[in-house]
């Protein structure tokens, strides 16, 4: 075999901010051709570590080997000289421009006869040509903003091929996709490596780091805590390593088959993707939604809770003793609802963590006549919650948007907890969280269902799904066609019942 | 099945109306005056709508281009004064020559704007609204805030008109929205500017240097404006306290009519912009030429406005409803 440099070497990094030490000696290898997985919790430094190889940060020791040469980074400029891209977790595309305007952007090609104008054919020739590279067929003339986000990321894609990269790096790039998209970026990243690219894929999830990457690198407080072939290992090595501990054993409470109806659905109908969906949910219980992105299970929260109009059927909600009809709009006043967008419209992230916290509650806390917040028992009751949730980070006092991506989560959480709702709908509750955090929140949600709390559960992870539902109802186009219990819910079960039909076609 | 068709179909008329329904209306507008009133549909009338229209026309090609990148532009009216005003002073000399300085006074007074917006990184409502302020005082200074009279050259280039019915006027201002029109849709700089209003974020990380765009859309719109002054001494051969007054809002009034976002990243200004300005100019005209009293029109066209501004509104929301 003819020897060839390895296509990039870290060295033996570390970098210290005031107060932390972010990295401390790491390494990392990078071969041609290979999928390398950088995987650890949010603030483990996998950002720092990408930072200094972006040439964002300049690292106080070590050494960038890039093909077999010692480089130096000192701008985001000199790293795409050397062929290192970058695929952010907030998308970098222009959605009023086509795809082809989207991939050229900063080198359209001037019309031969007068070089003053830019040619779009030739772009849209050549946006084809790198599609077709990437095995993905799309129309290099339609606008951007009419792509799903999947597909906007496989322009990035093909942006970074055009700019000639050679390593591209994936920060997160599946936190927005659906289980199909996150197929086709999946392909796409082989086809990367065929073509001879090498890929360094940052992520949380362990099972893409399973099914996509060649080797993996754990990072735990700045300093590598495992390295290896994926083929070596198992999921729950990799997560020992993530953590640094132990998973706790799933703690599911046993059915209780005393508890009482909470809210009942019949008949419910929405638009194109909510056809006739009827079922019961009891206290104490966690009932999973489960299907693909697509087959109805966030529009049927949305029509549930009166965000979307409602075209038939009807509400029963547990008022006193009964169950009593209930309007859409007061269901959603009732139940606590962790949206699957913290950043859009879970948490006022400028303002305190106290005040998020409070939020729901601010009846409890204003005086009886002039109806003046009491911010001192406002503050109280949330130093309170933020301890109970550990909820960790700079303070409750610090502006929401400083927190970590789990941190925050749990922030949505306490605001929905100190409502103390009966009812709690979760859509995504772990999403763009580390693993970390994501056991924590999956104990609380236990938790809160042995303390009597009604869940209803949408996640597209189908862990979560396994380890936190009492009972799943799976969707397939705007239907219920299966519901599962106890032992019968599994990830083989579920992946196939989600998937029916639309296997053939894939 | 043919429910969820026809469900589409609906969507797609909605979308196609939200996209092209001002030039239904502009049409519909043209027949029911022409209908109306015979005057209406006369060459000598249209001449006059081209007329009336010309100003307001330079000034609104200049304003797409700073709404495309995202920003907006008030200094508009107050930079056709001050170019006005230029003229006046430059009389003494040749008319190319007070042209060229109006010119040159135009460019500075975007680049002024344009650098403090971009590069002081100051809100461009504000920057513009107060450097409004500041070039109408300074004309008002050169002028005396009194009416005066341009030199006789840059009258005699205001009489010009082509086969008894295209004033030079009229056909300058057509020439300079072409003119921005390309620029805007094929060249380099229009593709950054779409994209710096798309997310200027997103320009910066693919490396678009975002305050020279900005700068320049600032001077091109400075320009646009310089000229609108020039063809406004060119035709009336005077500069009084009127000239550009107002303009600003009716150019941005004109622009978003015809389809340019507030939000930046999509705009055109041709056809775009010359509909929404003759939009405008048609209403007014119609309107005068059946003698409605000229109070109504400032309610009739706030009216169109607002529904212009509702539909931009609507159509972003739909973008972003359809996004998530």
């Amino acid at each position: 075999m003819v020897h060839r440099p390895i296509h990039l070497r870290m060295a033996g990094i570390s970098k210290s901010f005031p107060g932390v030490q972010a990295l401390d000696r790491v390494s990392l290898e990078v071969g041609f051709g290979q999928i390398v997985a950088l995987v650890g919790v949010n603030g483990a430094g996998k950002s720092t570590l990408m930072n200094i190889l972006g040439g964002v940060e300049q690292p106080d020791h070590g050494d960038i080997i890039v093909e077999g040469r010692k480089v130096g980074l000192h701008s985001p400029k000199d790293a795409g000289k050397l062929g290192i891209s970058f695929i952010h977790q907030e998308l970098v595309s222009f959605g009023s421009q086509t795809v082809a305007e989207n991939i050229f952007m900063t080198h359209l090609f001037p019309n031969r006869i007068f070089p003053f104008f830019v040619s779009k054919t030739m772009a849209n020739e050549a946006a084809q040509r790198y599609l077709g590279l990437l095995g993905v067929r799309m129309n290099p003339r339609s606008a951007v903003e009419d792509l799903s986000p999947g597909e906007r990321q496989i322009v990035e894609i093909a942006r970074a091929l055009a700019m000639n990269a050679q390593l591209v790096i994936f920060d997160e790039p599946s936190s927005s996709l659906s289980i199909r998209e996150k197929t086709a970026l999946f392909s796409v990243i082989r086809r990367l490596k065929e073509e001879d690219k090498s890929v360094i894929y940052i992520t949380h999830f362990i099972d893409e780091v399973l099914e996509l990457c060649d080797r993996y690198v754990v990072l735990r407080t700045g300093r590598v805590h495992g390295e290896g072939f994926v083929r070596d290992v198992t999921k729950e090595d990799i997560i020992r390593m993530v953590i640094g501990r132990d998973l706790p054993p799933s703690v599911k409470a046993p059915a209780t088959t005393a508890a009482k109806t909470l809210l009942r659905v019949e008949g419910l109908k929405s638009g194109t993707l909510v056809k006739n969906v009827s079922f019961d949910l009891n206290e104490r219980e966690v009932l999973g939604l489960w299907g693909l992105m697509g087959s109805g299970r966030t529009e049927l929260i949305r029509a549930m809770l009166g965000l979307d109009p409602l075209d038939g059927g009807r509400i029963l909600y547990l008022l006193r003793d009964d169950l009593e009809p209930i309007a859409a709009r007061d269901l959603l006043r009732e139940c606590g609802y962790v949206t699957e967008n913290r950043r859009a419209d879970g948490l006022f992230m400028p303002q305190p963590v106290w005040k998020n916290i409070t939020a729901t509650s601010l009846e409890r806390y204003a005086s009886r006549y002039l109806r003046v917040l009491r911010v001192g028992r406002e503050r109280t009751a949330s130093r309170e919650v933020v301890k109970s949730l550990r909820i960790s980070g700079p303070g409750h006092e610090a502006a929401v948007e400083n927190l970590s991506g789990g941190n925050q989560q749990k922030v949505v959480f306490a605001k929905w907890l100190s409502k103390r709702p009966k009812l709690l709908v979760l859509d995504e509750p772990t999403r763009g969280v580390d693993v970390g955090a994501k056991l924590e929140i999956g104990a609380l949600i236990r938790d809160l269902a042995r303390q009597g709390t009604a869940t209803l559960l949408v996640t597209s992870e189908v862990e979560e799904m396994v380890s936190l539902s009492d009972r799943v109802l799976v969707l397939r186009g705007g239907m219920i066609v299966a519901t599962l219990v106890g032992e019968d819910i599994s990830s083989a079960t579920l992946m196939g019942l989600a998937l029916g039909s639309s296997m053939e076609r894939r | 099945m043919l429910r969820l068709g026809l469900r589409a179909d609906w969507a797609g008329l909605r979308d196609i109306l939200l996209q092209h329904g001002l030039y239904g209306l502009l049409l519909a507008l043209i027949l029911v005056f022409g209908a109306i009133s015979h005057s209406f549909l006369t060459v000598s009338n249209w001449t006059q709508i081209g007329t009336a229209a010309c100003f307001l026309l330079c000034a609104a090609a200049g304003e797409v281009i700073v709404m495309i990148t995202g920003e907006i532009d008030l200094g508009v009216g107050s930079i056709a004064y001050l170019s006005a005003s230029t003229v006046y002073l430059t009389s003494a000399f040749p008319a190319a020559f007070s042209v060229f300085a109006a010119l040159v006074v135009g460019l500075i007074a975007g680049a002024v704007s344009g650098g403090l917006v971009a590069y002081a990184k100051m809100s461009s409502l504000l920057t513009t609204l107060g450097l409004m302020i500041a070039y109408r005082g300074v004309s008002l200074l050169v002028t005396g805030g009194t009416v005066q009279a341009v030199g006789p050259s840059i009258v005699r280039l205001g009489r010009i008109q082509y086969v008894h019915a295209l004033p030079l006027v009229v056909l300058l201002s057509l020439v300079l929205m072409c003119l921005y029109q390309i620029v805007a849709s094929s060249t380099k700089f229009g593709a950054y500017c779409y994209a710096v209003g798309n997310s200027e974020s997103a320009a910066r990380k693919v490396g678009i240097g975002v305050p020279t765009v900005k700068l320049i859309a600032f001077c091109m719109s400075g320009a646009g404006a310089a000229i609108s002054g020039i063809l406004s001494t060119m035709y009336l051969g005077q500069v009084t306290t009127f000239t550009g007054r107002g303009m600003e809002f009716e150019a941005i009034a004109a622009v978003v009519i015809g389809g340019t976002s507030l939000f930046g990243g999509r705009g055109s200004v041709l056809p775009g912009a010359l509909a929404g300005v003759l939009l405008l100019t048609v209403i007014s005209n119609g309107l005068g030429t059946r003698g409605v009293s000229p109070y109504v029109y400032p309610f009739v066209i706030g009216s169109v406005v607002f529904v212009a501004i509702y539909l931009d509104s609507l159509k972003n929301w739909r973008r972003s409803s359809r996004a998530r």
